[in-house]
Formats: C-alpha cells, sequence, structure tokens
C-alpha cells in the first residue's frame, strides 16, 4: 500500500460527508441568529446609556473583584446594589499544583445563582497574561494558550459544573476570563444556575478545577449571610393586552438583579410564528423602569420559548431533504410563552416596577414585599 | 507507516480557496465554505470524536462560530486552516462535555465507553490504529497527516508548545509503527 493517510482516510471514510440535511441545520441556525440581532445591539445600546448611569460599582480586591469582572462583559454588569457586598464572601479557598495556584477569590450566593470569581495564577511568570482586564477568551477562536495551566491540566476558562452540598447545578449565563493585574494571572467569572435549591445555612461548594487528565475538585465552605435583602415580590393579578394575558410567574429582587419571570398566554388561533413574534417584541424591547416610566433598569440577561401546547417537528422535504419548525399541537387551545429577565437593580426601590414595551404592552408590579426566601 | 522524516505535507489544495469574493454576504460565504470543506471537517470531527452524531454537532457548531467570527477574521490564515483550528476547539469541548455527563467523573475521558463507539466505523486496520491512540497523540497526527496542518499551526490549534507537538507526534508514529508492523504509507 503507497498512499498518503489522508487518501486512505477519504477513501475509508467515503461515506462520512456533510448532509444536506446538517447544512439545513447550520442555515436554520444562522437564520435564527439573523432573527434575533437583537442582543448584541441591545448591549451596546445599554452600554452607552451606563455613561449617564449613576449606581455605584464597588472598588473591590484591587479593582478585580467579582463584580467587577462581570463588569468587563459590559461596564453595567458591575452595577449591584451596596447591600450585595453583604453576599460576596472572600478567599474562600487556595490550591497549589505544579506549575499554578489557584485562589477561589471571592463568591456570592443569592438564591438564583452561585456567582464565583477564581484566579489561576503562574507562578513562573515573569509579567502579567496580557494588559489587565483583556479577555483571554472572547474575540478569540482560540482560547489564550496559558501553557501553566494547560500543564496542570486546570479548567481555568470556565467550569461545566458544581456541586452544592452534593446537589448537581449545571453553569447559567455569562462568564469571562481575563487577564489579572499580576504576573501570570487569569482570573474568571463563572455563575451557576441554583434556583430551587435546598441548602442549609452552611454549604459546601466543589468546583471541578482540574480535568481530564487527573481530575481534581476544590471544595470549599459558604455561608448564606446577606439573604435578608433578597426577596421576592408579590406578583400581580395578570392582564390581557390584545391577543395575550401577560402573566408574572416571579420577581425576585436581590441586590445584584431583579429576575423576572413571566408568561405570555397567547389566544388560540394566533399561529406559531406570530407567537414568537409576540414574545420577541418583549425580549428586544421590554423595559424595568419606575410605573411613571422613569429610572429604567439596565438589561443585563435574557432568554425566552415556549412551554407549552407546542412540538418541534420534523418535515420531510423532497429529495430526501428535511427541515424542523415549531408546530402548535391543540390550536384550539393558547400556546404560553415564557420570558425570562434580569435587570441591574434599581438604586431606590419604587412603589410599584412597570415592566413593558410599548404605551398597550406593559404590566405594572406593586413594590409588595413577600417574606425572604 | 513508515519512520522516516516527514516532510510538510501541504493542505489539500482544493479546499483552500482563501478569501471570500466582496460580493458573497455573510450567508453566501459560509455556503460555499460548508460546500468546500464541509465533507473534510466532518471526516476529521468523525475521526476526532468517533461518534457519527457528536461528529455533525461538531460540525454545526463550527460553521456557527465561523458565521458569528467571519467579521473579524482577517485572513491570517486560510478559511481552511481557520475553520480546522475552530472544529478542533468544538471537538476538544464536546469531549469535555462528554466527560462531565459522566457520573463517575474521576474516569479519565479517553477511557469512555462509547464515547468513541465504532458507528459506521469501517473495519480498517489503518484507521483502528490511530483511533486507538488516545486524544493527545491522535489529534496531532490527525492534523497533520489528514488536514495538512504545519506543526506550529497544530500547536495554535491545539494550545500546546510546539517542542509538545513534536514530542507527541514522533510518540504516536512510533506507536503507529508498532501496531502497524505489516502496513507502510509514504506518509
Amino acid at each position: 500500500m503507497n498512499k498518503s493517510f489522508k487518501q486512505h482516510a477519504d477513501e475509508r471514510l467515503a461515506h462520512i460527508t456533510m448532509s444536506e440535511g446538517l447544512k439545513h441545520r447550520v442555515r436554520q441556525a444562522i437564520q435564527k441568529e439573523q432573527r434575533t440581532p437583537y442582543l448584541s445591539t441591545l448591549r451596546v445600546a445599554l452600554a452607552a446609556v451606563l455613561l449617564l448611569g449613576t449606581l455605584t460599582a464597588f472598588a473591590l480586591s484591587g479593582g478585580f473583584g467579582l463584580f467587577e469582572l462581570m463588569g468587563t462583559v459590559l461596564p453595567h454588569f458591575a452595577n449591584v446594589r451596596p447591600e450585595a457586598d453583604t453576599l460576596v464572601q472572600r478567599n474562600l479557598a487556595h490550591y497549589r499544583f505544579e506549575h499554578v495556584d489557584v485562589d477561589i477569590r471571592e463568591a456570592a450566593y443569592d438564591g438564583r445563582y452561585l456567582r464565583v470569581a477564581y484566579a489561576i495564577t503562574d507562578r513562573a511568570a515573569t509579567a502579567p497574561l496580557d494588559t489587565p482586564g483583556t479577555s483571554l477568551v472572547d474575540g478569540r477562536m482560540e482560547n489564550y494558550p496559558f501553557t501553566a495551566a494547560n500543564q496542570d491540566g486546570i479548567w481555568w476558562t470556565t467550569l461545566d459544573w458544581a456541586e452544592l452540598n452534593g446537589q448537581h447545578v449545571n453553569p447559567l449565563g455569562m462568564t469571562i476570563s481575563v487577564a489579572g493585574p499580576n504576573n501570570g494571572e487569569a482570573i474568571t467569572w463563572v455563575q451557576f444556575d441554583v434556583q430551587g435549591l435546598e441548602l442549609p445555612s452552611t454549604f459546601t461548594v466543589r468546583l471541578p478545577i482540574r480535568g481530564s487528565d487527573t481530575p481534581h475538585e476544590l471544595e470549599f465552605t459558604m455561608d448564606k449571610s446577606g439573604m435578608e435583602h433578597v426577596f421576592p415580590l408579590a406578583p400581580p393579578p395578570d392582564k390581557r393586552v390584545g391577543n395575550y394575558v401577560i402573566s408574572i410567574q416571579d420577581i425576585t429582587v436581590s441586590p445584584i438583579r431583579t429576575y423576572i419571570t413571566l408568561h405570555l398566554i397567547i389566544d388560540p388561533g394566533v399561529d406559531m410564528e406570530e407567537a414568537w413574534d409576540i414574545a420577541g417584541q418583549w425580549v428586544t424591547a421590554a423595559t424595568l423602569s419606575d410605573a411613571d416610566g422613569k429610572n429604567p433598569q439596565q438589561w443585563a440577561d435574557t432568554g425566552f420559548g415556549p412551554v407549552d401546547n407546542t412540538e418541534w417537528v420534523r418535515i420531510d422535504l423532497t429529495d430526501g431533504k428535511f427541515d424542523y419548525e415549531d408546530r402548535i399541537i391543540d390550536p384550539d387551545k393558547p400556546v404560553t410563552m415564557m420570558v425570562f429577565f434580569e435587570f441591574t437593580p434599581p438604586e431606590q426601590y419604587p412603589d410599584a416596577f412597570r415592566l413593558g414595551h410599548s404605551e398597550q404592552d406593559f404590566i405594572l408590579i406593586p413594590f409588595t414585599r413577600l417574606p425572604a426566601q | 507507516m513508515q519512520a522516516t522524516p516527514q516532510p510538510q505535507p501541504e493542505a489539500p489544495a482544493a479546499l483552500d480557496t482563501g478569501v471570500h469574493t466582496p460580493a458573497e454576504t455573510l450567508p453566501q460565504t459560509i455556503e460555499r465554505m460548508m460546500n468546500e470543506h464541509g465533507d473534510g471537517l466532518m471526516k476529521l470531527c468523525f475521526m476526532m470524536l468517533g461518534e457519527h452524531a457528536l461528529a455533525e454537532d461538531a460540525v454545526q457548531e463550527t460553521f456557527l462560530k465561523a458565521y458569528r467570527a467571519y467579521p473579524k477574521f482577517r485572513h491570517e490564515a486560510s478559511e481552511y486552516t481557520w475553520l480546522t483550528r475552530i472544529a478542533v476547539n468544538t471537538c476538544k469541548s464536546l469531549r469535555a462535555r462528554a466527560w462531565f455527563r459522566l457520573e463517575d467523573r474521576r474516569v479519565n475521558p479517553e477511557d469512555i465507553p462509547g464515547l468513541h463507539a465504532r458507528e459506521q466505523w469501517p473495519d480498517d486496520t489503518v484507521l483502528n490504529a490511530v483511533m486507538a491512540l488516545k486524544p493527545k497523540y491522535r489529534d496531532p497526527i490527525l492534523l497533520h497527516y489528514y488536514q495538512g496542518l504545519p506543526v506550529k499551526e497544530i500547536a495554535r490549534a491545539l494550545g500546546i508548545a510546539v517542542s509538545t507537538v513534536s514530542v507527541r507526534m514522533l510518540r504516536a508514529r512510533n506507536m503507529l509503527k508498532d501496531a502497524l508492523k505489516e502496513w507502510y504509507f509514504d506518509e
């Protein structure tokens, strides 16, 4: 046999191709992104608004505390209320590996997220990894070549799971790794979805700090101090707007974020495309403000999608091609779209919030505090 | 496979078209790249992941990332090399996710049954020998002998030092030499 490995592999794997179906999946994913350009636009717009913002950003850990780290994604992400500091616990763990040190600098639990800021430091480095605050991940198609961390098998850009008192939780939302101000230092923010988790006043956190070759999990203890500042508001009655009903499912006020989950219950007879449009308008244009529209809060995250009476079905086209689409299961029943929002908190809590995207499409949420959870 | 010094292989000429035409819209560019590079990337991802469905996920994600990042693509490398880098990182990420899905995370991902399931895998001595290598040895071999990347590009794609790539390739070739005593390749 006298041929290149490539020729040989191509012949033997001739049946492994990028099928039309797969190309179609890519086109569909791209179309979906084209339909939702709002996020990048919104982020830029909100970043500009920040210049006029008046909320407090804390100076923590020499400028690279948890909240300031979040602010490297978008500056206003650092905006939290002063009592957020009571949620932050510092210097939680230190581990020394062959080439790098790992420090869990700060972590904050607010019942919705566990946010962690940790530093990985190459002990042999003689200079910062990059200009302090520069992302080591975003805008790069490959990770920054952090050789010392890679040699130790450290997961330095993100973490794929955590355990809180033995309960598995997943990462959710944004994350970032930036060059720190010290030599050889990368600082990473990661957050985990802890909603609904039942935890005692003191609990353990386990993070998979070292990966596949030599697994190593890092453990530390936290408590729930500061949670008295986190509380739900009483959801207002549902409100009908045109061909759908706005139903606030949950609104939780935290010094770090205001979290809102709402359902848009869309009348029977409205097709799926319009249902997406109705929800899409909320996602792209809704603002949270005082009842009179003043003091708009700043967007921090959002998500949406159908929660009932819909299915994702395959449609067979000609020539063996196929596509997928959302379809309403029972056209005689309403379709519920869920929209989830996170906003940075207001400087002063209002008597009522106004959440909406037009003169008609809005709902008032009285600031009726329920007991802290 | 001969253990003789290896010349730098060239990237398959048909795969490298360089800069997109200014008249192309971004979706058209992605369409063209899928037509030109899709099959090759699919084979690469299949060999890296050993599972058809995972390879499809990796290729889909690769082109989606390419779509997002193309406006920032400065053509310092060819489209082919650039896409390969994205695909390699995507495959590495998928491997990690497969490992993290396991109940017992102390299991080495290289030992996960099913991650390298041989569905649609040909009964082929050479490919089986390559697939039997651990990923850290297999990846440089695939990137060099299948994708045609020079060592420096492999180091960049895998996020490891050039010297590490060289050492792993040398060890991999020695392992393959033992496994394929009855066979030989020019490259």
